[in-house]
């Protein structure tokens, strides 16, 4: 089956991130059109017909939360914060979108920002994408030159500026809130969700957070229509999606399929190649490192969030994550699987509430002695129990004050609920049971200074 | 105004209001760390997660950053609520040093009590701390970030009531620590709050380790007499001796806060120059006597140039440092016994005029607890206060003879000018606590007490009258200004016998009116927000708050 490639489909084309090449494909011909014919409701109306969810993981739908964001004016400004923070182990999605075609995301937040009226936009981009955002502020560059931006862009009296905003080096600021405090000059914090009421804002003004792989198909859906979109992919999420397939497969890399049209193991084994020569599956991180590992038998679900059920664990929308699915073979130790991935989260805390900050490091000491063969059996209770108290697998609530919590809670009891059996087999061997280690290499100490 | 349940109890809430404090008003408690009235709510430790119902929307959230909506069901005492303290607590007590038996907080920390209400009584981790180690942040504020739980209240504290902005939250995960900017020190005049705010024992005093265990300290409620804003402090005593002041919580007054020069500018209570007994000069040597000779010898001077060159070479100098009450029974000395009019007040004043902070706290440029109520007084006894400068000037021509200076300035300093004025005068009778350049000019030394050996009442710059209590006993021979003032009307055969301040406040509700009329001590005492209980110590501000409140039962071991 082939790929279906609409983000993807001008990456291979040489001198694309020039502007002239751009415009020769096609390009800004869907940003000219509306700042010609529409008005920003009409952009809003065709985005909902679209029926566009959002790409950053959470798949909400993108109209209603336009729709919601208050008129602006001159002293009440509306802001449009484009996240480009990618920084979730196994993915690089947005990367590859910013470095291969910086001009389909100028245009999409042409698009957006011109469809709520923001006359400022940001795109936080992650500190270590430093080529992309280079590119990224070249075709910013050029496109003032081109009059797409900037004061009254194309005489439609709308204005529009864009600011790359290099990261400071979170994968938090990745989390919506916290990349609004970031943008803020404070530290990157998730702001804490009050029960009632609640507001996102940027200097305390209304300011709307999307993805930048959501915004990188407002180009096509403008050009080609909400009709032709919504025909695409599934009823709830049409369109398609980009899978970043990492691991040990024969062919790693980005893979834009429409949604739903493949299972996961259409995904691993046709696309991607499969597992390399000679090596069987073991284990599926599905969504990047915040989802639920999945065993070799489980991998026969169809790429689509709603669709999306482990067997035995109930519908998991939130497992299917952004896209980034990590293979490992049987040469993976899952202990070690399981400690780099604890370590990630560990250094990745912010620290700013109790669970995560105590609770994340707490999971990787666990894991480390279990992995160096000082762990005792009742350890594996312990680290079931440590990470349920943060977050209880796929249960809605949590101790703590954002999702990170619960990505790292989860992601540690669903290694113990597929491979808890190696787990006692560390505990009993006094270290790794396999005849020669194979797995990823995990430091002895990863203790990074920031 | 909402309805809300809470804990199956329907009760009435202001709609928007904090579900936490409101919970509180309605007598239920919510155990939290980052939470303080006075400051933003990030809501981060956790701790306040309680089962919060509107709309048929049902969660475990917490009640610090919640507003009240009407209809809202509210309930602390689910199953899941108190594992959500436990397990929260267990988080907090991972990296938390658990040095209890040599923390400077035990029997005071907010940690300690969770704990023992809320928490498991035991710990599952088995792992390696973090560890930080120690650090003096200020002149006065010592960081042992070991026991650190981040609650934040102290950055914000900086950032938001001082506007000063030394501290910062550094690192992330396990490794954030509370620390100071690089190249800056916690040296604001309001640093010591952070101790109080802090829940453990990050924050404490310096010189906190050379005094006695918390547990046997005695509180007394007083007011701070650094300066005019009238503070309201509890004076904590152990050992017989004064041992830390802490800020009450007065939200017309100083809401939750003290400044460092009230904090920590007590210590001439136990100063070596103390006035133990009073002092006559004898052959050009001040020598100590007995309080009768003292006072007929002040008596006989005064009443000599009385009768000589009249009342109007009597000069009398009212003391801002001294309470309403005294001054007003040296008002009527002046009045009825010398029949002066030569009447004034000296007054220390900032020149830096007053220090505002970010939230409005502010320290007052006139370094004295009660001018305001001297001048209320005056004005209420149809006494004219003349400036300083014309009483000195009258000294120097010699028009005055004699005078009756009441100090208590613990910074009290002559200038060149007082000195010079002075030293023209025959007869000085000075009433202080302390030698100083002024009683060492003086005739007769009448030795008085401070602001915590007496009971009395102070005015503050807003006319707002406050008790201030006595917490510890006189040393020696020194006497209440208020008993020395009546055993010298009683050598000039006057029947003055008033038990206690509390009558003579009692008597100038009706003679001197203003400020005062109406009030007594039972008035005031009404008036007092923060209402004694148990005289049991525990932080300030806000923690004090909450104990006394009787949501932390705590024993007062003292009683």
């Amino acid at each position: 089956m082939p790929e279906h490639r609409l983000l993807l489909r001008d990456i291979d084309i040489p001198d694309i991130e020039q502007m002239d090449m751009y415009v020769t494909h096609g390009g800004y011909d869907a940003a000219e059109r509306m700042l010609a014919e529409m008005a920003s409701q009409d952009v809003i109306d065709e985005v909902e017909r679209s029926g566009l969810t959002g790409r950053g993981g959470a798949w909400e739908a993108v109209a209603p939360k336009w729709r919601a964001m208050p008129a602006p004016t001159a002293t009440e400004p509306n802001y449009l914060c484009v996240n480009a923070n990618e920084s979730e182990p196994g993915t690089f999605r947005d990367r590859k979108l910013i470095e291969r075609n910086p001009h389909q995301i100028v245009e999409g937040v042409l698009i957006a920002a011109y469809a709520i009226g923001a006359r400022t936009a940001y795109i936080y981009v992650r500190d270590g994408m430093a080529r992309g955002m280079k590119l990224l502020e070249d075709a910013i560059a050029a496109a003032y030159e081109r009059g797409l931006l900037g004061v009254d862009i194309r005489a439609s009296g709308y204005d529009l500026d864009i600011y790359v905003h290099p990261g400071g080096g979170a994968h938090i600021a990745g989390e919506e809130t916290a990349l609004l405090e970031a943008l803020e000059g404070k530290r990157a914090q998730p702001r804490a969700r009050t029960f009632w009421p609640h507001r996102t804002t940027l200097f305390g003004q209304p300011a709307l957070v999307q993805n930048v792989g959501t915004l990188a198909y407002l180009p096509h859906i403008i050009a080609r229509g909400a009709e032709w979109f919504s025909s695409l992919g599934t009823q709830r999420h049409p369109g398609t999606c980009v899978f970043c397939v990492s691991g040990h497969v024969r062919r790693p890399g980005l893979y834009e399929i429409e949604m739903g049209a493949a299972t996961l193991r259409e995904l691993i084994e046709e696309y991607a190649g499969g597992v390399r020569q000679g090596h069987q599956l073991k284990a599926v991180l599905p969504g990047g490192a915040a989802s639920v590992v999945l065993t070799a038998d489980q991998i026969d679900v169809r790429l689509c969030p709603e669709e999306w059920a482990v067997p035995g664990g109930g519908p998991l929308q939130g497992n299917f994550g952004t896209g980034g699915v990590i293979v490992m073979d049987e040469t993976t130790s899952m202990v070690d699987a399981a400690l780099n991935l604890m370590q990630f989260y560990a250094r990745e805390s912010c620290g700013q509430c109790t669970p995560c900050r105590e609770g994340a490091p707490w999971l990787r000491d666990v894991v480390r002695r279990v992995e160096r063969g000082q762990a005792r059996m009742e350890d594996i209770g312990l680290l079931e129990s440590v990470a349920a108290q943060v977050s209880p697998l796929l249960g809605e609530e949590t101790l703590a004050l954002c999702r990170f919590a619960p990505s790292f809670a989860w992601a540690m009891q669903g290694f113990l609920r597929a491979f808890g059996e190696e787990f006692a087999q560390y505990i009993e061997a006094g270290g790794c049971p396999f005849p020669q280690d194979k797995g990823i290499k995990v430091p002895d100490s990863v203790s990074v200074r920031f | 105004m909402a309805r809300i349940v809470l804990n199956g109890k329907e009760v009435e809430a202001e709609v928007g209001s904090n579900l936490l404090l409101a919970a509180m008003v309605h007598g239920v408690y919510i155990p939290h760390f980052c939470f303080h009235p006075a400051l933003t709510t990030p809501a981060h430790c956790r701790l306040c997660l309680t089962q919060v119902e509107v709309e048929g929307e049902k969660a475990l959230t917490t009640a610090c950053n919640a507003a009240v909506v009407d209809g809202m069901v509210v309930d602390t005492e689910t199953e899941a609520v108190a594992k959500a303290r436990e397990d929260v607590l267990e988080f907090t007590l991972v990296n938390h040093a658990l040095d209890c038996p040599v923390c400077v907080r035990a029997g005071e920390c907010e940690l300690q009590d969770y704990t023992h209400s809320y928490g498991r009584d035991h710990s599952r981790f088995d792992e390696e701390k973090v560890v930080r180690g120690k650090k003096e942040l200020g002149t006065h504020v010592q960081l042992y970030a070991d026991r650190c739980i981040h609650c934040s209240r102290c950055v914000r504290f900086c950032d938001e009531v001082a506007g000063t902005g030394e501290l910062d939250v550094f690192q992330r995960g396990a490794h954030t620590a509370v620390d100071v900017h690089p190249d800056r020190r916690l040296d604001n005049r309001m640093s010591g709050n952070v101790i109080d705010i802090c829940p453990v024992g990050a924050l404490a005093d310096k010189d906190v380790g050379a005094r006695p265990p918390v547990w046997t300290l005695t509180g007394v409620d007083s007011i701070c007499p650094g300066c005019s804003a009238g503070c309201n402090v509890r004076i904590d005593v152990g050992a017989g001796q004064v041992q830390r002041l802490k800020p009450r919580v007065n939200l017309e007054v100083n809401q939750y806060w003290m400044c460092d020069d009230g904090r920590y500018g007590w210590s001439y209570v136990d100063d070596a120059q103390r006035l133990p007994f009073p002092l006559v000069e004898q052959g050009g040597r001040q020598v100590p006597v007995s309080w009768d000779e003292a006072l007929a010898v002040a008596h006989n001077g005064l009443d000599r140039i009385r009768r000589i060159n009249g009342g109007g070479a009597i000069a009398v100098f009212f003391s801002a440092h001294l309470t309403n009450e005294e001054n007003y029974l040296l008002a009527r000395l002046a009045k009825e016994m010398w029949g002066t009019d030569q009447v004034g007040m000296r007054l220390t004043k900032d020149v830096q005029g007053d220090v505002r902070f970010a939230s409005g706290f502010t320290i007052r440029a006139e370094k004295a607890p009660n001018g305001h109520g001297v001048r209320a007084l005056a004005a209420g006894l149809h006494m004219t206060l003349l400036e300083e400068e014309e009483i000195w000037q009258a000294m120097e021509v010699g028009q005055i003879r004699g005078a009756f200076i009441l100090g208590g300035n613990p910074q009290e300093q002559l200038s060149e000018r007082e000195k010079q004025a002075l030293g023209k005068l025959d007869f000085l009778v000075v009433q202080d606590m302390m030698h100083s350049e002024l009683t060492r000019r003086a005739q007769v030394v009448l030795s008085g007490a401070t602001f915590v050996e007496k009971d009395g009442t102070f005015a503050n710059e807003a006319g707002r009258v406050q008790l201030v209590r006595q917490a510890v006993a006189l040393r020696e021979r020194a006497l209440p200004d208020w008993q020395i003032l009546q055993r010298l009307a009683a050598v000039a055969g006057r029947d003055w016998h008033w038990e206690h301040p509390a009558l003579l406040l009692e008597e100038m509700a009706g003679e001197v009116g203003g400020i005062f009329a109406g009030l007594s001590y039972a008035v005031l005492q009404e008036r007092e927000p923060d209402q004694p209980r148990g005289g049991f110590p525990y932080g300030g501000g806000w923690a004090m708050r909450v104990q006394r409140s009787g949501f932390l039962n705590i024993e007062d071991h003292t009683k």
